[in-house]
């Protein structure tokens, strides 16, 4: 079953912005999808869309097989927003406990949630001091517990790293590793293209309102990349000893061949991995040689 | 209710991280303290918790005078004016912010992705807003009612109607504050507008109560000039003091005030002046009638703040009974309030002389249905708004 799914999803606001464009996706459950665009390609209003935040103009969406605004399945939803703004009079512990509430859960599950997320995001010694005090990466911490309260089966994170500094970003990638680990869809939605290559199973690119490429990232390359590298001269037909080279594992495997025919001793000899930062900019070049 | 609880719970902490809700509960408790401190024996009235005592005829437990200066204290004073309207335009200053803050990027995402209607979010954020209102009037009103009870030994639990009252005219106010806030987002619009509104509320009120008044006063001198009873020693004697101590003086005493009667009789009006003059204040009682209509009309689906605060009167003090400021005159000169009939149409007169405006009469059912329908249209139309528009 899907997490998320969405058929020629299109927003327009009342000023005549285009922000969605028949959209198309699917989210499976299990899975850290990543979603990746420039600003303004419609990434946040695709997932206030599929929140219920903003009313979609046409098309279809649905979330753990049920349509759009569903509030049973809503209960099921963690949700983080961008630039997120929880009262300030709130502590930490208070905040998480207050949207777990709105949420309906009891106050034994709540309390007990609470004190697990808020252990688990690392914010436990400072639960008690107020919001208004954290510095950006708390309250991105605080943020994340809250989301996690309800033990969800789908969670939609919009910039969870954002202001976050490079130890606190470690710290919550593990956090989402360990919440996929027990079965949560995440849907991250992020700027950061080194931070989704390495937590995400599949991805999205978006451009202009519609989704350009989405799979995972070794389907999005096309051909994977090699490197092999070996002792001695570069045999005929390779232009040195250590080289880059793009195929499938058929040509991957004929190369090795050609080399150790000719008493080479292999070195080295790795798929590459995909650069997220380099589909993602030849997809934005190729879009912009789209455009007359 | 959980979502009622929750709103509950954290606009309660809201209010009490805002420095102004404090000055108001601090204010009010310091009221209530004053008031506290006063206490009343059998011969005269005790202050400072007793380590002041003084005695009096009138002031002291068990005379009809202290009933009526305590309530009237409550009704006219901290009611009538402290939570009226000091406290009311301090909430609204206070909690101006509350919906345009609910409703920032950020902050209303996070609600409106919880399995909640967007009504019921609403409703749930307006109603838990009222603790502004409801927490310093459910403090001065228990305060009170503790104080007479200390300081008359009974208790006066009519104290409590003040509660639903000042809440309904807090929240009529409240729910434009709320209206404002949502269509504009803006604290400094929502709480400049509610003023506004107020003030236009207060003077289609103040029209409508002049108009009506001055049409009675036009009637009577209509009535006068049909009788031919309008001469000046007339007029002086339906305002002058009750008929008993009139006829004393024109018996006994020769009155200085009147030497110009003597001096200069009246000069007798033809017909003819009598009628133009009857025609004119015809016309100018049609006139003051139209205003009155039109006003009464533009005021009818408005709050009627002013006849909320006085039904909250009527059900805390007796009609008859004197307001606050003639209550504590009467009793330091010495004057007891026994007399009610007497007196408590004497001081109406005053009351009306001062405020020189007719009361208009409205049942409790009309006061209170229009204020709720007003409220009801204005919040309807901030859900509508709220639940239709993107965030």
């Amino acid at each position: 079953m899907t997490a998320i799914s969405t058929q020629g999803l299109e927003k327009r606001y009342r000023g005549g912005i285009h922000a969605l464009r028949g959209v198309d996706l699917q989210v499976d459950r299990g899975e850290i999808f990543g979603l990746i665009g420039p600003n303004g390609a419609g990434k946040s209003t695709l997932v206030k869309v599929l929140l219920t935040i903003v009313r979609r103009t046409s098309g279809t969406a649905s979330l753990l097989g049920q349509p759009v605004g569903h509030r049973p399945t809503l209960a099921k939803v963690g949700f983080l927003p961008e630039h997120h703004r929880m009262p300030r009079y709130l502590t930490g512990r208070q905040a998480v406990l207050y949207y777990a509430r709105l949420l309906g859960m009891t106050k034994r599950e709540r309390e007990h949630r609470a004190d697990e997320m808020i252990d688990i995001v690392g914010m436990g010694h400072a639960a008690h001091r107020k919001l208004g005090t954290y510095s950006k990466g708390m309250q991105q911490r605080i943020g994340l517990a809250q989301a996690f309260v309800n033990e969800p089966e789908l969670v939609v994170l919009d910039e969870p790293t954002d202001g976050v500094d490079p130890v606190g970003r470690v710290e919550i990638r593990e956090v989402l590793l360990r919440m996929r680990e027990r079965g949560t869809a995440i849907f991250l939605n992020s700027h950061l293209l080194s931070e989704l290559e390495t937590v995400c199973d599949r991805v999205a690119i978006m451009l202009e309102g519609t989704v350009r490429r989405q799979g995972t990232p070794a389907e999005l390359s096309g051909n994977p990349k090699w490197r092999l590298s070996y002792q001695g001269d570069a045999v005929a037909g390779h232009d040195s000893n250590d080289f880059h080279f793009e195929g499938d594992e058929h040509q991957a495997q004929r190369e090795l061949d050609l080399a150790r025919q000719q008493g080479r001793v292999i070195t080295h000899f790795a798929q590459e991995p995909i650069s997220l930062e380099e589909l993602f900019l030849a997809e934005v070049r190729d879009q912009q040689g789209d455009q007359p | 209710m959980t979502l009622l609880i929750a709103m509950l719970i954290d606009t309660w902490r809201e209010l009490t991280s805002r420095f102004l809700f404090w000055i108001v509960l601090a204010i009010s408790a310091f009221i209530v303290l004053l008031l506290t401190s006063v206490g009343f024996d059998e011969t005269g009235i005790s202050l400072w918790w007793g380590l002041s005592h003084s005695e009096h005829e009138l002031l002291r437990r068990g005379t009809r005078n202290l009933d009526v200066v305590y309530r009237a204290f409550f009704s006219d004073v901290l009611v009538g004016f402290w939570l009226t309207y000091a406290a009311t335009f301090l909430g609204l200053i206070s909690t101006a912010s509350v919906f345009p803050d609910f409703l920032s990027g950020g902050g209303v995402d996070m609600l409106l992705a919880k399995p909640r209607r967007r009504a019921s979010i609403f409703m749930a954020k307006f109603v838990a807003s009222l603790l502004f209102a409801a927490v310093p009037v459910t403090l001065v009103c228990l305060g009170v009612l503790l104080s007479m009870r200390m300081a008359l030994g009974v208790w006066e639990f009519e104290i409590l109607y003040a509660l639903p009252y000042v809440l309904l005219f807090y929240s009529s106010l409240f729910a434009v504050c709320v209206l404002v806030g949502t269509v504009t987002r803006s604290s400094l619009a929502s709480l400049l507008l509610t003023v506004v509104i107020w003030g236009l509320f207060l003077a289609a009120g103040a029209v409508e109560s002049t108009a009506g008044f001055a049409y009675d006063q036009i009637q009577d001198d209509i009535e006068r000039v049909q009788n031919g009873d309008d001469g000046p020693k007339n007029k002086r004697r339906r305002r002058g003091p009750p008929r008993a101590v009139q006829v004393e003086m024109e018996e006994g005493e020769f009155d200085f005030e009147d030497e110009g009667e003597f001096s200069q009789p009246p000069l007798e009006e033809s017909a003819f002046d009598r009628a133009a003059r009857l025609e004119s204040l015809e016309e100018f009682a049609a006139n003051a009638a139209l205003t009155e209509r039109i006003a009464s009309a533009i005021r009818w689906p408005l709050p009627k703040g002013v006849e909320i605060i006085d039904l909250m009167r009527e059900r805390i003090t007796p009609e008859d009974d004197p307001n606050f400021f003639i209550a504590f005159g009467m009793t330091m000169s010495g004057q007891p309030i026994e007399l009610a009939e007497t007196v408590g149409s004497l001081a109406d007169q005053v009351t009306d002389n001062i405020l020189s405006a007719r009361k208009v009469r409205r049942s409790n059912r009309y006061v209170i249905g229009t204020t709720v329908l007003f409220q009801a249209i204005t919040l309807g139309l901030a859900i509508g708004w709220f639940s239709r528009r993107d965030y």
